[in-house]
């Protein structure tokens, strides 16, 4: 083919004398992809604009209230000492989350597979669902200290219940008659859940390690609150004591930034898992 | 022994019942069904909602047990699911993570190791329904009509000795659902398969079927049974004849007859 037929051929022929439509197409195009961005940060931006302001224009005392100037400053200032407080809070988040992923999908398999696992089980995880389990962060120091064991425990505590239930959902969402299909042909139980139960439970999974991955960081900060021994939990606790309120929100920022690193990371794994196990 | 010249019935009913016991209550599904399918006879079964069609087929399939009666697959008492039955339903039920070929392959897979015969079958299968090429797909990039294509395909690659199809072309529009019908009556004309055919298309049933047979409600048990005169193969031509329409008012009254409520 020649590049005169490829122009030719071309389904969109660039017609000379006419760019500014092309361009103004364009431009609509990349407004109409930017806006889900530029409009939450803008409206972001302005609520700071207006914090600013506000802190300036009424004088309001730092110890009650930093301005966001004062903030960035001081995370500024404090970032590696904040940093390495944020090592045990992230990787103790990982590791409740890792956790909670194995036996939040192990428990819900055992309550699929086995109907007295189920009959005996469920009604507790539901109940266990409603409780405010936040209440019993105290205990878990009572019996594991106030080390960094007792976080991920505790963060493990309050982010499972999310994996088994979606998991328990994608597990029992199979099609009726695929399941009679495979009991037909004469497929045995653990074929079905390796090859259809449990991908079909793939999305539905994701659904619950979303939920998990902030119920894990959240379940952290309450811990680090409690023992009282670092991370950034503690810091926050920490500078409160010493009224440096913009150390608080310094700190509060970073969390932000690593709560958000760490959902996008799921995220990105789901859509690669969607890719291959999504309708 | 069992060879195809054995002169057994292929599917045979006595007295067949279904009660299923709900925590509400006992629903009786199938009343009374009995019924005998000779070997190579495409039988339809036309009848209300709720009569009981899709029970009565998956206890022939040995997936629902049969409250009392007796139920044999070549000669054999039905006990357990029939791995000699391919099926259809009215959803394709394909897995969406596998391509269309392991699709089509899943009844061999699910069991045992694939072996280059099976390979085999499956690529003649597919060519059959028109979608070798369309081998490697995801049945998320397939048409409705596709996925119930593979679908076809899937139930035929065990070569099993009945096919059971329920409702397997209701999700179907009109124009896909008439090509689908086509396309099934030449392929069955190829294999000559004893298949059950649930339908609520009366048309459909007399143009694919042997015989029809016709299930009442309350109580449930069949209350026709028709053969089907037109010669194979057939074509959309016998739509024009006049048994046809003889066949199809009939077919339509009876079933009419058996939903008094519904005016
Ligand atoms: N697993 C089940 N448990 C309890 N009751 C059932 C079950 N399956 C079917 N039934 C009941 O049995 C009766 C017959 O159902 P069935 O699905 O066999 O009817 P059908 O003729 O296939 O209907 P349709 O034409 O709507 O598909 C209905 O009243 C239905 O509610
Ligand atoms: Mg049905």
């Amino acid at each position: 083919m020649t590049a005169t037929h490829m122009t030719t051929d071309s389904h969109d022929p660039p017609r000379a004398g006419k760019p500014p439509e092309a361009l103004s197409r364009v431009l609509a195009g990349v407004r109409a992809h930017a806006r889900p961005i530029v409009l939450p940060l803008v409206t972001a931006a302005l609520v700071i604009a207006a914090w600013e302001a506000l802190v300036r224009v009424r004088n309001i005392p730092d110890v009650l209230l930093p301005a966001p100037s004062a903030v960035a400053v001081r995370l500024w200032e404090t970032l590696p000492f904040l940093l390495q407080q944020a090592v045990p809070t992230t990787l103790e988040t990982i590791a409740g989350f890792a956790i909670s992923t194995v036996l939040g999908i192990a428990l819900a398999v055992l309550v699929s597979a086995s109907r007295l696992a189920r009959e005996a089980l469920y009604p507790n995880i539901v109940f266990f669902q409603l409780i405010p389990k936040i209440a019993l962060a105290p205990l878990f120091i009572v019996w594991l200290g106030i080390g960094s064991s007792s976080r991920i425990t505790f963060s493990v505590f309050i982010s499972f219940f999310p994996v088994v239930v979606a998991t328990l959902t994608g597990l029992t969402s199979v099609d009726r008659d695929l399941l009679r299909l495979c009991k037909a042909v004469g497929a045995r139980p653990w074929k079905v859940y390796t090859e259809v139960r449990f991908p079909a439970a793939v999305p539905h999974i994701f659904s619950g390690l979303k939920i998990a991955i902030t119920f894990a960081m959240i379940g952290v900060i309450v811990g680090e609150f409690i023992t009282a021994q670092a991370g950034l939990g503690y810091m926050i606790l920490f500078a409160a004591s010493q009224a440096e309120m913009a150390l608080i929100f310094a700190a509060i920022v970073l969390l932000c930034v690593i709560g958000l690193a760490l959902y996008a990371l799921v995220v990105l794994a789901e859509a690669l898992a969607l890719k291959r196990y999504g309708d | 022994m069992i060879t195809d010249e054995a002169p057994f019935q292929a599917i045979t009913a006595r007295g067949v019942r279904k009660v299923y016991s709900t925590p509400s209550g006992a629903v009786e599904a199938v009343a009374e069904a009995s019924f005998e399918i000779a070997r190579g006879d495409f039988v339809s079964i036309l009848g209300p909602s709720g009569c009981g069609k899709s029970t009565l087929m998956l206890m022939v399939a040995g997936l629902e047990p049969a409250t009392s009666g007796a139920l044999t697959l070549d000669g054999l008492p039905v006990a357990g699911p029939q791995i000699s039955a391919g099926m259809m339903f009215q959803d394709p039920t394909l897995m969406p993570w596998r391509s269309v070929l392991d699709n089509v392959l899943v009844p061999v897979s699910m069991r045992r190791p694939v072996e280059a015969d099976d390979l085999a079958r499956a690529e003649h299968l597919l060519r059959m329904v028109d979608l070798w090429q369309f081998r490697d797909k995801r049945p998320r990039e397939l048409s409705g009509g596709m996925r119930q294509r593979v679908a076809l395909a899937r139930a035929l690659v065990t070569d099993p000795r009945i096919l059971l199809m329920d409702e397997p072309f209701s999700a179907l529009d009109a124009i896909t659902r008439d090509e689908m019908g086509l396309a099934l009556a030449r392929i069955w004309d190829t294999t000559r398969k004893t298949a059950i055919f649930i339908t609520h298309s009366i048309r459909e049933a007399i143009f694919l079927s042997d015989r029809i047979l016709v299930m009442g409600r309350r109580p449930s048990t069949i209350i026709e049974d028709i053969r089907v005169p037109f010669p194979r193969p057939r074509t959309p031509a016998v739509e024009a004849e006049p048994e046809f329409n003889d066949l199809y008012l009939h077919l339509k009254a009876s079933i009419h007859r058996t939903t008094p409520a519904m005016h």
